[in-house]
């Protein structure tokens, strides 16, 4: 199917899917030129102002079916916060503690507004929609490291779709992963608004620092044993510590290679929260070459009319 | 802002025919004119008798007739897509008098209308314009990512929509003047143009640009006349005392006003001729 068409067919569908459910947009606009999906809107008494942003896709290209169903997918999906996020605890949370909170919030969010979807019956394929964004993106990228701190959003992105009854196609990393307790119990916690998720992501963050406090001054310790203190902390010379209280995984924690891995992995890029990026890269080729990153866009398109006398 | 529908009309009426065009027109109205032809086909097994076969039939050939036949004629769609943008206000002084760039687009336009009605060619005359400058956005998504896009806020008009007659147009096509300003939303337009001239069913498509917009994206330009290749449109844009039209593969630059008329019904000729040639 060509670009431009799929284009049109997918910003019709949202439409379609949105007014179906007894609601219109007051003003709805697609930006074909996002490196992922995503969605930015405003509720209020008059209606819903809505942003859609999708990947920048060539009109000219001939686009896959796949690559249509995953389009589909992500439109759904977008319509899903459209529909079932609140903007303001999710603004505020991020305001207040931090950037790294507000994408826990999304990986905690993403999750429960699928399942509202699927639940609200709006669309009735949904689950099946989900699943196979899910799945190209898992298959195609590989599932995320389990001790880098920065993929957290993204494990809990996935992890709590596998809780809604997705066939993941990776098993679960939760087990492997230092934080592995903490991001469980976040994804059990019975949160039925965005404002419950904000409440969970909160202390789920303060948590992880707590420990990653803790794993600091555990590698600090480990530091000072090896530089001037061999006699009285051998032990920890062998990367095994002496008593790893606290933890949860104590053997994982204490080995200085998965921490020395750790650290690289830090400095380097974190696997993103948002599956759009995955979906970015697979329509990278797609992309017209050369094009400014400034790229015009109809932001409104108008019909002057003629008055006369 | 409220227009007067009888001096709108006047002034489609006084329009004057182009100067040194006749021999353009004809030749334009030509290639554009949608006939059906009609000849005779021979060497058939029945139908009519062909007399000239007469010898064949001597010789024992028995396919010595001939039958009517019709080539469906190729039918032409063209957009004229006017820049009205309030740098079309800018003109030359002439015997004291200012011609502005729009007048002269405005009677080149209905010289062209005229003519493709003539030709009985499906047309539509689109102005465009934009409210305000370029506005930069910055999209913040829930990611925390932000994007930077710049904003077109395209307003078209509707001088004369596909379908309609060149006559119940007069009065709006006489309007042409009283919409200019702002600044020029051309990615959009044109873009706009092209997904809405794909949609005709003739044969031959055309989109018309008159514009004197300055600055032209290159690779915006390049990535417009791809898709109109694609979608079998050919794309012809006519700068008007500019010469940032040279990035449209099919252009042509007016610097001489009085030459417009002239020099748009040429470049119009010439691209049909191309593409009658290459069809």
């Amino acid at each position: 199917m060509l670009g431009f068409k799929l284009k049109r067919g997918v910003e019709a569908s949202v439409e379609r899917i949105f007014k179906s459910t007894g609601r219109e947009f007051d003003s709805l606009s697609f930006s074909w030129t996002g490196k992922t999906a995503a969605v930015s809107f405003t509720r209020d008494i008059n209606g819903v102002v809505a942003r859609i942003i999708f990947p920048n896709l060539d009109d000219k290209a001939d686009i896959p079916e796949s690559t249509h169903h995953d389009l589909v997918g992500y439109a759904v999906h977008e319509l899903g916060h459209v529909w079932f996020t609140e903007n303001e605890p999710w603004d505020l949370a991020r305001q207040y503690h931090g950037s790294f909170v507000g994408a826990l919030i999304n990986g905690l969010e993403d999750p429960r507004i699928e399942q509202c979807v699927i639940d609200s019956g709006y669309v009735p394929n949904a689950r099946v929609l989900f699943n196979h964004v899910v799945r190209t993106v898992l298959l195609k990228e590989g599932y995320a490291q389990a001790d880098d701190f920065k993929n957290i959003p993204f494990m809990l992105a996935i992890e709590g779709r596998r809780l809604n009854g997705y066939s993941i196609p990776f098993p679960s990393v939760l087990p492997d992963s230092p934080w592995g307790d903490d991001l469980e119990w976040a994804l059990r916690q019975p949160a039925t608004s965005t404002a419950d998720v904000a409440d969970v992501a909160i202390e789920l963050n303060l948590r992880l620092q707590q420990k990653r406090q803790e794993q600091q001054e555990q590698q600090e310790q480990q530091g000072g044993g090896q530089g001037g203190q061999g006699g009285q902390d051998g032990q920890d010379g062998q990367g095994k510590p002496s008593k790893p209280s606290k933890q949860g995984k104590p053997s994982k924690q204490g080995k200085p290679s998965k921490q020395g891995k750790q650290g690289k992995q830090e400095e380097g890029k974190a696997k993103a929260v948002e599956l759009g990026d995955a979906l970015s890269d697979q329509l990278s080729d797609l992309i017209p070459q050369g094009r400014s990153s400034r790229v015009p866009i109809a932001t409104s398109v108008s019909i002057a009319t003629f008055n006369w006398e | 802002m409220k227009l007067n529908r009888a001096e709108c009309e006047k002034t489609y009426l006084a329009t004057p025919e182009i100067q040194n065009s006749g021999a353009l027109r004809s030749n334009l109205m030509r290639l554009l004119r949608s006939i059906d032809l009609v000849g005779w086909s021979s060497h058939e097994e029945s139908g009519r008798l062909d007399r000239r076969a007469l010898t064949r039939f001597a010789s024992g050939s028995v396919n010595i007739f001939s039958r009517r036949q019709m080539i469906e004629a190729e039918n032409s769609a063209v957009t004229v897509l006017v820049d009205l943008s309030s740098s079309m206000r800018k003109g030359v002084v002439k015997d004291g008098e200012t011609i502005e760039r729009i007048q002269v687009v405005r009677d080149v336009t209905i010289q062209l209308s005229r003519l493709l009605d003539r030709a009985k060619v499906d047309f539509n005359v689109t102005g465009f314009f934009q409210f305000r400058s370029d506005s930069c956005t910055e999209v913040k998504t829930h990611s925390g990512e932000t994007h930077e896009l710049r904003g077109e806020d395209c307003v078209f008009v509707p001088f004369k929509q596909w379908n309609e007659t060149l006559v119940r147009c007069v009065a709006k096509l006489g309007a042409i003047t009283n919409f200019c300003r702002g600044a020029t939303p051309a990615y959009t337009a044109i873009e706009r143009s092209l997904l809405d001239l794909s949609k005709q069913d003739s044969k031959r498509k055309i989109l018309f640009i008159l514009t004197d917009a300055e600055a032209f994206e290159g690779s915006h330009i390049k990535h417009l006349d791809d898709l109109a290749e694609r979608l079998g449109i050919k794309m012809v844009a006519v700068g008007i005392q500019t010469y940032d039209v040279a990035v449209f593969k099919h252009h042509t630059t007016v610097m001489d006003l009085q030459g417009l008329g002239e020099q748009a019904f040429a470049k119009l000729l010439q691209t049909l001729r191309r593409r009658h040639v290459a069809s």
